[in-house]
């Protein structure tokens, strides 16, 4: 049996143009979700998760970049989508939360009026239901005295109880598709957890796709069923989680599990990849992230890596794991 | 002892905890401005004043009374004096700051709507609507606020309707800059960017989110601009440009007596401190509201 797949994103490439020129922040991105499936997006900063997931909502302004590709949202286009179709599905269909709990919520409304206002939007409801409904997800995502929280100002509140009422939000219309843009970063660690759990908590009893972007790895290891490892614009690893974890191809995947700390191990110093993620403006020939990889080639300097299928389900970009030049050429002598 | 203490402690924690709206907390800092409130006090003075003109004086303010022209203040039955056509100064003092109030309000209102509407339109779309909008604004700054002012009372013809209008337009530039210039800002905020995300029209991110966060520096503006306004009118009116005589503007007032500045001081004395009195009323309490308003003296 076939799982049909309720995102799918084919060949998704955001161009920015600005005065410097071309800015392709996301590059030829593929990926799918199936239904209840939590993906999970990891990349540094800059390697284009934001950009992709603003680009599935239809956020990036038309104005000053291009989307281009296909993102299939139960199999209709959404790229193609007029403005107004758009919206319906925005908030209602797919909904995003933020990294920043303290600043995406209107500072000049109390949190009720903000969350009635959302559910009104896609729900035929009158004032008093919504209210209802607003109070009950409140009450759902574990706030206490959610009725006098309706009439409290966003600054009342702290971080973590501000991204319980953005998940509220988010969730009060019972989307399909969550895209959660760093849910965590902003918060501590004690409500890191927190929030995960309730993530989780709601993801099963909605049956929600969550897309999880990320750059924190124990985040991913906690939710995530598959991740795509993104570099400068590109996939450059996807596998399911456990591989990712246990067996990664890609040098970069490698280095990054190694430069997460881990109680296990007893090490003075944490590994840190070479480097930086080169100017987006300014791409290196080939391979972008061969001037900071170990195992560099020629031909890594050459040309980019196509994404090479090395399990079922497991792919990396890497040369390494091209057939012709693992029989062949040997490694970059310099 | 302690336990009075922490009791105390607590209860003064409950009443921050029950923190009112923007609007209570505003006041609150407001209050502890002394200049500002000074400034209130005045405002609300003349206000008051301009209000029960009718009760506070038996005169009609056009009513001509030769014999009795130029009493010095403090005659009998006058207050104020008279001047140079036997008219109570008090009376056209009071019916003046009617007109000044009036105008100031009404001006301010006229350019804060439409300079707000063209300020949020060329902020939120940017582009060619913001390079059309804002190269007019420019256009408009290019002129010394007061001849722009005098060139449209002349197209329209003088009067003091007129010459509300002419100061409305004249000003609206100042709004829709600062409009503008604020929803630049805002419409990066991630509270916008989420709005559009729970699939939100952009006249409702407009109207709902981007108008009243905005609307701290506009009633500041605002406040600071009645006071301009109210100058521009005088000044109008002082060149014959504004309300048309008998009606008591302050400026037309001025341009009246000064050839008997030397033989009646009062009658110029009298409507210059009014103008005065108020424009620094305004001035003080503008003052003080953007001192309560800014961000960054929130407690």
């Amino acid at each position: 049996m076939t799982v049909e797949n309720i995102l799918e994103v084919n060949q998704l490439s955001t161009v920015f143009h600005s005065d410097e020129g071309e800015i392709p922040a996301v590059n030829e991105v593929s990926f799918e979700l199936k239904p209840g499936e939590t993906l999970g997006i990891v990349g540094e900063s800059g390697s284009g998760k934001s950009v992709t997931s603003l680009s599935i909502m239809g956020l990036v302004s038309k104005q000053n970049a291009d989307v281009k590709g296909s993102i299939l949202y139960k199999g209709k286009e959404l790229t193609s989508l007029s403005e107004k179709r758009m919206r319906a599905i925005r908030g209602n269909e797919i909904a995003m939360i933020f990294q920043e709990p303290m600043t995406s919520l209107n500072p000049v409304y109390t949190i009720g009026n903000q969350l009635v206002e959302a559910v009104i939007l896609h729900m035929s409801l009158s004032k008093k239901e919504a209210e209802k409904r607003a109070i009950d997800m409140l009450k759902l995502v574990g706030i206490p005295r959610a009725e006098e929280i309706m009439n409290e100002y966003p600054h009342q509140l702290s971080g973590g109880m501000r991204q319980r009422v953005m998940i509220a939000m988010a969730m009060s219309c019972i989307p399909s598709v969550l895209i959660a843009d760093e849910p965590t970063t902003a918060l501590d660690v004690t409500i890191q957890a927190q929030i995960l759990d309730l993530m989780r908590k709601l993801k099963d009893d909605f049956n929600t796709s969550i897309l999880l972007i990320t750059h924190d790895l124990g985040v991913v290891a906690e939710m995530c069923d598959r991740v795509i490892v993104m570099y400068a614009g590109k996939v450059v690893e996807e596998a399911d989680v456990r591989t990712i974890f246990h067996d990664p191809k890609h040098i970069y995947t490698k280095g990054l599990i190694q430069s997460t700390p881990r109680l296990s191990e007893d090490r003075d110093r944490l590994y840190s990849i070479p480097g930086n993620v080169p100017s987006i403006t300014n791409m290196p020939k080939g391979c972008s992230f061969a001037p900071r990889c170990a195992n560099a080639m020629d031909i890594c300097y050459e040309k980019m890596p196509a994404l090479i299928s090395i399990d079922d389900g497991h792919k990396a970009r890497c040369w390494l794991y091209d057939e012709g030049i693992r029989n062949g050429e040997g490694k970059n002598s310099e | 002892m302690s336990q009075i203490q922490h009791q105390t402690v607590i209860n003064q924690m409950k009443m921050k905890e029950r923190v009112d709206s923007p609007w209570m907390d505003m006041w609150r800092r407001l209050r502890k401005q002394k200049l500002a409130m000074i400034g209130g006090f005045i405002i609300l003075f003349f206000i008051l004043l301009a209000f029960s003109a009718p009760l506070l004086t038996s005169y009609s303010y056009k009513a001509v009374e030769l014999p009795s022209r130029f009493l010095p203040p403090f005659s009998e039955g006058h207050f104020l004096g008279t001047d140079d056509l036997g008219r109570d100064l008090f009376t056209r003092i009071i019916y003046g700051a009617q007109i000044s109030l009036r105008v100031g309000f009404l001006a301010v209102i006229g350019s804060v709507i439409i300079g707000t509407f063209l300020g949020l339109l060329a902020g939120y779309y940017g582009k060619w609507v913001d390079m059309l909008i804002s190269r007019i604004f420019d256009i408009m700054l290019a002129f010394p606020s007061i001849l722009l002012a005098i060139a449209i009372v002349t197209i329209l013809g003088r009067s003091l309707t007129n010459a509300l209008i002419a100061i409305a337009i004249v000003n609206i530039p100042t709004y829709g800059r600062l409009v503008r210039s604020k929803v630049l800002t805002l419409k990066e905020e991630e509270f916008i960017i989420a709005a559009k995300a729970v699939g939100m029209k952009d006249s409702r991110i407009i109207y709902n989110h981007l108008l009243p966060n905005s609307m701290t520096p506009i009633i500041v503006q605002g406040t600071l601009g009645i006071a301009t306004a109210i100058i521009e009118t005088a000044a109008l009116g002082f060149l014959g440009l504004g309300a048309e005589p008998p009606i008591p503007e302050w400026g037309t007032m001025l341009a009246d007596s000064k050839d008997y500045i030397q033989l009646a001081p009062w009658t110029v004395i009298f409507p210059g401190v009014s103008i005065m009195l108020v424009v620094l009323g305004f001035n003080l309490f503008g003052d003080g509201l953007r001192d309560a308003l800014d961000p960054k003296m929130k407690l």
